[in-house]
């Protein structure tokens, strides 16, 4: 179970693959204001990825998996349109 | 650059213009003699500059050349106006090779088969000549692409690689994940994701259905973007990219703008954040009156708030400017100072190219001018007492500048003696920095952070260099001042490093709002790593404090509302900010996570002067002012 309807939010968590992409789209539907919760999302397959990219939800949790940081957060600042990457390995690694 | 090829360069195009300039002379009459001459000598001269370098293809083209015009010149093969068209094309196409020696630095790859045709065109064989250029044209993807990511590419001058990924429209039902295939791509710097015809409306929105394309750009070569894309292999168009295709861009061209505008420009991005947040409490208020309206309202926000973030983007990076101008004048003031003070010294600046913004920029030369003449000063010692010690006699201060995220860290590390801590607690003691037991009590490494201290100067006697009455104090004063902060970190006898971490963007801050005893604060995104959602069993006593073990280390867990004098209000899960505090992560407890906003911090007034963790304040959309927190020093 990866996609969780709480109060105003719709939390994706651990691996959302395909499968997920439609609980989300009809929990959005039903909820389209719901924000979405990424926190303790660890991938998110890119056909979830479009859903968020369409409905244009608010994300108000980033995930902390840092693979996912790098390249979801730039796209869906963006929109789409051309972004940077995050650089690789923010995490501690502050010299 | 290398003065050689700096020399080659400006010469090699003067004998270029020369020859041309002869050669269009004998267009009209390939009999004038004066000229053919002259043509000859500018071959035979670039013949020998070329030879120099790694241009074998120029070098073949031009002998053949000179041979042909010495012929004519001892009179035994008449030059003819199609001799001279060939020429022409020679020393045109020499002219573009020196181009790409200075872009690329090598010859395009086609340039030897280039060089085939127009000998046998001067060999008069016709046969051979290939029609038009043998670069094929780029493909309108890539030069649409390379337009929207140009402020991203510019940062690099490295070739590059492109690539456009469109997916099959079934491409999820045999298990394909586009985006995290195009992620995967080595050393990817910038990424555009594009509906494959328009967006659908979300409710005709077909979840199976694969409807983006993807475009990429990488410092990755060819092969490696092949091998990562392998498996889509039919889905995609990789474009190598040389150095010398990016200039023809939109990125090419600069021109020079006053920096006043640019800064109007920023306070005007600013002014239209705060419209933005008043926007989004304004949809607040009409969602509880009409819910569709305000869903669409917010909508619009969202949309808003995104070509804000654009603008702000270009806006920031327009005020960018490389370090390296800034850095220009160390190197020969390392070697001015080190003969002074009878040092030898090895200085080294990696990452020049690194960009920061101006305000930034403007304020780095005093500040490392100071931190470098320390390194030489109290770092680096002597050579004989080097040699004692077993060390190479000459010392080496090393500039290091990288960006990090949000943040652009710049290093100065020196092999020097390091610092004893033991002495600089002596010394604050001595100064009254602070009371004898706070110093006694501070751990060696933030024992080292004393130097910062106002009145503090570490030189024993005042030399002319370091000692002008200005102090490291002045140091962190500046780099605070722009929102950044300085670190020393030491070690007796074997150097000492000197970290400044500065803001990307000075103009407004990203800010996480977190809720703590009922009231709203503001955290600084640079200043946060992660932000964590943990069971609250998950933090345990250790010692007399908490900690979490997390990505397998454990990080102590300090609850802000004790140090705001505040009562925690919290339930479900504990929520922390790991953040960076004197170079290792803690994580702060706070109440519940907020929305993020951008603003702009106001330095805090004399007010708040007696609250060191609050760096600042920033006024909200609905006018409430936010008191933003520094986590580092709210625990120091």
């Amino acid at each position: 179970m990866s996609v969780i309807v709480e109060v105003n939010r719709i939390r994706l968590t651990g691996r959302c693959g395909v499968e997920d992409a439609e609980a989300l789209l009809t929990a959005l539907q039903a909820n389209p204001a719901y924000a979405i919760d990424l926190a303790d999302c660890r991938t998110l397959h890119t056909s979830i990825v479009q859903v968020l990219l369409v409905s244009r939800s608010k994300i108000i949790a980033e995930p902390v998996e840092l693979a996912l940081r790098r390249w979801l957060l730039p796209l869906l600042a963006s929109g789409g349109q051309a972004f940077e990457l995050l650089p690789d390995g923010i995490g501690f690694s502050v010299p | 650059m290398d003065e050689l090829l700096t020399q080659f360069l400006i010469e090699g195009r003067e004998l270029v213009t020369d020859a041309q300039a002869h050669l269009h002379a004998l267009l009209r009459d390939p009999a004038d003699s004066a000229r053919i001459d002259g043509a000859f000598r500018a071959f035979h001269t670039l013949k020998g500059s070329v030879a120099l370098f790694d241009m074998a293809p120029a070098s073949r083209v031009l002998h053949a050349g000179e041979g042909l015009l010495d012929q004519a010149r001892a009179g035994k093969v008449p030059l003819s106006k199609e001799s001279a068209i060939i020429l022409i094309d020679c020393i045109d196409h020499v002219d573009r090779w020196i181009d790409a020696l200075e872009v690329d630095g090598h010859l395009p790859s086609a340039a030897d088969s280039l060089a085939e045709q127009l000998l046998s065109r001067l060999r008069g064989d016709n046969t051979a000549v290939a029609s038009g250029s043998a670069e094929p044209a780029p493909p309108v993807w890539l030069d649409e692409f390379l337009a929207a990511a140009a402020a991203i590419i510019e940062t690099t001058d490295r070739p590059l690689t492109a690539f456009r990924y469109q997916p099959d429209v079934g491409c999820f039902f045999r298990g394909d994940d586009p985006l995290r295939t195009a992620a995967s791509v080595p050393d990817m710097l910038a990424m555009r994701v594009l509906p494959r015809s328009d967006w659908p409306d979300f409710s005709d929105l077909a979840p199976f259905d694969c409807m983006i394309l993807i475009e990429g750009i990488t410092t990755a070569p060819l092969n490696a973007v092949h091998d990562a894309l392998r498996m889509v292999g039919d889905q995609v168009d990789i474009q190598p990219l040389p150095a010398r295709r990016r200039a023809r861009g939109a990125a090419g061209q600069s021109i020079r703008i006053d920096a006043a505008r640019i800064d109007a420009l920023a306070e005007d991005v600013g002014e239209l954040a705060r419209f933005g947040h008043e926007l989004a409490h304004a949809a607040d208020a009409v969602a509880r009156i009409d819910a569709a309206l305000g869903t669409r309202m917010h909508q619009l926000q969202a949309e808003f708030e995104r070509g804000l973030g654009a603008l702000h983007r270009d806006v920031t990076a327009a005020r960018r400017v490389a370090l390296g101008p800034i850095l220009r004048r160390l190197p020969r003031l390392v070697r001015e100072l080190g003969s002074e003070l009878g040092r030898q010294v090895v200085f080294t600046i990696e990452g020049d190219m690194t960009e920061v913004d101006k305000t930034v920029g403007d304020m780095l030369y005093e500040p490392l001018l100071h931190l470098v003449r320390n390194a030489i000063d109290h770092g680096i010692e002597p050579p004989d007492r080097r040699q004692a010690l077993g060390k190479a006699g000459s010392g080496r201060i090393s500039l290091l500048a990288r960006r990090l995220g949000d943040t652009v860290v710049i290093a100065l590390s020196d092999d020097g003696a390091g610092i004893d801590p033991d002495r600089i607690r002596t010394m604050a003691i001595a100064k009254a920095i602070l009371p004898p037991e706070a110093v006694m009590a501070l751990a060696d490494r933030d024992a080292l952070q004393l130097v910062f201290s106002p009145g503090f100067s570490t030189a024993d006697k005042v030399t002319q260099i370091s000692g002008r009455g200005v102090g490291l104090d002045a140091v962190k004063s500046a780099v605070e001042a722009v929102g950044g902060h300085v670190a020393i970190e030491s070690m007796q006898g074997r150097g000492t490093t000197t970290t400044l971490t500065l803001p990307l963007s000075a103009i407004t801050t990203r800010l996480l709002l977190v809720h703590i005893g009922g009231d709203g604060y503001g955290v600084p995104f640079h200043r946060i790593i992660e932000t964590v959602r943990v069971q609250p069993d998950r933090i345990r006593p250790i010692g007399d404090g908490l900690a979490l073990v997390y990505r397998g280390r454990t990080i102590p867990v300090v609850g802000l509302a004790p140090l705001l004098s505040a009562v925690s209000q919290t339930e479900g899960d504990a929520c922390l900010l790991i953040v960076e505090a004197e170079g290792e992560p803690l994580a702060l407890a706070v109440d519940a996570f907020g929305r993020q906003i951008e603003a702009m911090i106001r330095p805090s007034g004399r007010l708040l002067a007696g609250l060191p963790a609050i760096t600042g304040t920033a006024v909200l959309g609905d006018g409430q002012v936010l008191l933003v927190l520094d986590p580092a020093r709210l625990v120091a």
